[in-house]
């Protein structure tokens, strides 16, 4: 009777205040008590998930080396000799040369709705230094761009760090890389191929192609150029600002014996030349989440495991085998969730990483390039592969017997 | 109210066949309160589980007012656990992470019973067993008889109609099972039927009805004062 007394005194129901986490379901508040122990799993995944999502920026990147120039550098038409490629696809690929270029260019450039035509050659020159040379050094040769007009006029052609761009004949304008590494300051003397030039400018020409390193190169005005280097009348490429792009591509066409392409067309081009290493970046990707995913199975079928009793509890008590699904179905989802985002966070600094050392190594502007949509697949399809991952543990869970289990207990 | 009829459990174990219970047939009236005693191995808790639609008679036939329940879908007993059954187990088997009230309101949750609703009844069968003052404390910071209490409360929560205990006391000191006894005594005095397993001669001799199982079979049914009788007879 005492133990029954001492119930009967105990104390009148309090007005309890329900918290906030109290009014989420069960399966919710579950992930959310438990979000220590999934810590693990979500920084785990996070990595492998920035890994993926790195790759494929970095893949967005390279498309981009190959494609971003021309999109960016303020002409809409790229003219090249018939037959000569501009996106190259084998290591032999090259533009080809413009013969009689001059007059070319100079009939591009009297068409009424071209505001800009900029012609470019590519040659390497030797490099001469100061004083007495030694009879058994190697020559230093230098990748010299001579141009045609002035890429001023066209807005974003020429990107100018330093100084100002070409005005005589005996100036040079030298990419940033070079001027750095090849000791060519502002204003200082070069001497190429038997003359003095004047670095006059840190620059370089948007618009020149994957297969030259516009950070590398040095600018020179086509006239000297085509002295110094000792060649023809030839271009490699005419850049084009034209205010109705289709009608100038009906003329060059006209004129025969060239083929100019678009921005868009160049994109596509590089595309299909990407599109062998995007498939296996793509793959890669897929085995990464892959793993990821059998990681998250695998620690979660671990955890339903151990938590057998609880689960045995809850059939026990009258709990559907639906709400012990959707228990370790949300911890497979908020284990996606975090590590979406621990990856995506990750990424964008592995990119600034990479951006700032390897890309400014290579004197490329983006090695890494963010792309939402790209994300955004990555996102959905981590969330996906989570949603699977914790499908079978979570098949387990309901499957647990509470007979056996509270049994053995 | 829940009747068993010639009820066969056979389970294979090891390649052998076990008969856990054989040919038993009783009768549980509403408002009851019965201790089902016997040796360990005995086939108790498998009665209890049959009993508390965990587990299914391999032969025989189990009615909850008069209905047969061994045909029901999985999901059906499952219901009928949430709301005609309250378990209550010798190891409390609470949810570690949540709090006593938490714990009670679960299966409430499960039942469907809307949020204010849930947490006040919970917090008044915390109080009514003692507990009004530990409402938000996690079970590692209860005593052996209080995290009993709060299992107790768990099983009252969708007010069924049956209790089924499994050894109840068997981790409680003297004093805390003395107060589960007066639970349950209780439990029985609003209108609940309770049917406990139980070693403890205590507790059996608390019950109105004493069913005695060896080798699975029911061997004594001993009512009112011949219960207590049996059960002091049983101890000399």
């Amino acid at each position: 009777m005492a133990a029954a007394e001492q119930i009967e005194a105990s104390p009148a129901a309090p007005g309890y205040t329900i918290g906030v986490a109290q009014r989420l379901p069960y399966p919710v508040r579950n992930v959310l008590r438990r979000w220590r122990g999934t810590l693990g799993m979500m920084v785990g995944v996070g990595i492998a998930l920035s890994v993926a999502m790195t790759m494929l920026a970095v893949s967005q990147g390279s498309l981009d080396y190959y494609t971003l120039d021309y999109q960016r550098s303020g002409a809409n038409l790229y003219v090249a000799t018939e037959g000569g490629t501009i996106i190259p696809v084998l290591p032999s690929d090259r533009p080809g040369t413009i013969e009689r270029a001059r007059g070319t260019l100079a009939q591009v450039r009297s068409w009424p709705e071209v505001t800009a035509a900029v012609g470019v050659m590519n040659w390497s020159m030797e490099r001469e230094p100061e004083g007495r040379r030694r009879a058994d050094a190697p020559a230093e040769l230098v990748a010299v761009v001579g141009v045609d007009g002035d890429p001023t006029q066209i807005a974003n052609m020429a990107v100018v760090t330093e100084g100002r761009w070409l005005r005589r004949p005996n100036e040079l304008v030298v990419g940033q890389r070079l001027s750095r590494d090849g000791g060519m300051p502002l204003g200082a003397t070069v001497r190429l191929a038997g003359q003095s030039f004047t670095v006059v400018g840190v620059a370089k020409l948007r618009g020149l192609g994957a297969g030259v390193s516009s950070d590398g190169v040095a600018y020179m005005d086509y006239g000297a150029f085509q002295q110094r280097a000792g060649i023809g009348d030839v271009l490699n490429t005419i850049m084009v600002q034209s205010t109705d792009p289709a009608r100038t591509q009906r003329r060059l066409d006209e004129l025969g014996g060239l083929d100019a392409y678009t921005p868009a067309a160049l994109v596509r081009q590089a595309e299909q030349v990407n599109q062998a290493s995007v498939g296996i970046r793509w793959v890669l990707v897929g085995l990464t989440l892959a793993i990821a995913a059998l990681f998250v199975s695998n620690m979660l079928g671990r955890s339903v495991a151990e938590r057998r009793l609880e689960f045995a509890t809850l059939r026990a008590i009258g709990l559907p085998r639906r709400t012990i699904l959707f228990t370790v179905g949300a911890e497979a989802v908020l284990i996606s969730l975090v590590a979406g985002l621990l990856g995506i966070g990750l990424s964008l600094v592995l990119g600034v990483l990479l951006n700032a050392t390897v890309g400014a190594a290579y004197g490329l502007e983006s090695i890494y390039s963010t792309d939402a949509n790209l994300f955004l697949a990555v996102f959905g399809l981590a969330l996906f592969l989570g949603l699977a991952s914790g499908l079978v543990p979570a098949r387990q869970a309901t499957r647990v017997d509470p007979v056996e289990v509270l049994r053995e207990a | 109210m829940l009747e068993l009829r010639h009820v066969w459990r056979t389970y294979v174990d090891g390649g052998n066949e076990v008969v856990a219970l054989r040919d038993v047939s009783l009768r549980i009236d509403d408002g009851e309160f019965v201790a089902i005693v016997g040796p360990s191995g005995s086939g108790k808790s498998t009665l209890l589980q049959i009993i508390g639609l965990l587990d299914r008679p391999t032969s025989g036939e189990t009615l909850l007012d008069g209905r047969p329940v061994d045909a029901l879908s999985d999901a059906e007993r499952t219901r009928l656990r949430l709301l005609a059954l309250g378990f209550v187990f010798q190891r409390f088997h609470l949810l570690p992470g949540l709090s006593a009230v938490e714990n009670v309101v679960l299966p409430m949750e499960a039942a469907g019973v809307p949020l204010e609703e849930r947490y006040a009844r919970a917090a008044a069968l915390l109080a009514a067993v003692g507990l009004g003052h530990r409402l938000d404390f996690p079970p590692s910071r209860l005593s052996g008889g209080q995290r009993q209490r709060v299992a107790i409360a768990r099983a009252l929560g969708n007010n069924p109609r049956l209790i089924l205990a499994d050894e109840p006391t068997g981790e409680l000191h003297s004093d805390d099972t003395a107060v589960v006894i007066a639970l349950f005594r209780r439990i029985q005095r609003e209108g609940h039927t309770v049917v406990v397993v139980t070693h403890d001669p205590e507790v059996a001799r608390t019950a109105d009805r004493q069913l005695e199982i060896r080798d699975g079979r029911v061997v004594r049914d001993a009512v009112g004062a011949a219960a207590g009788a049996a059960e002091r007879d049983d101890g000399r």
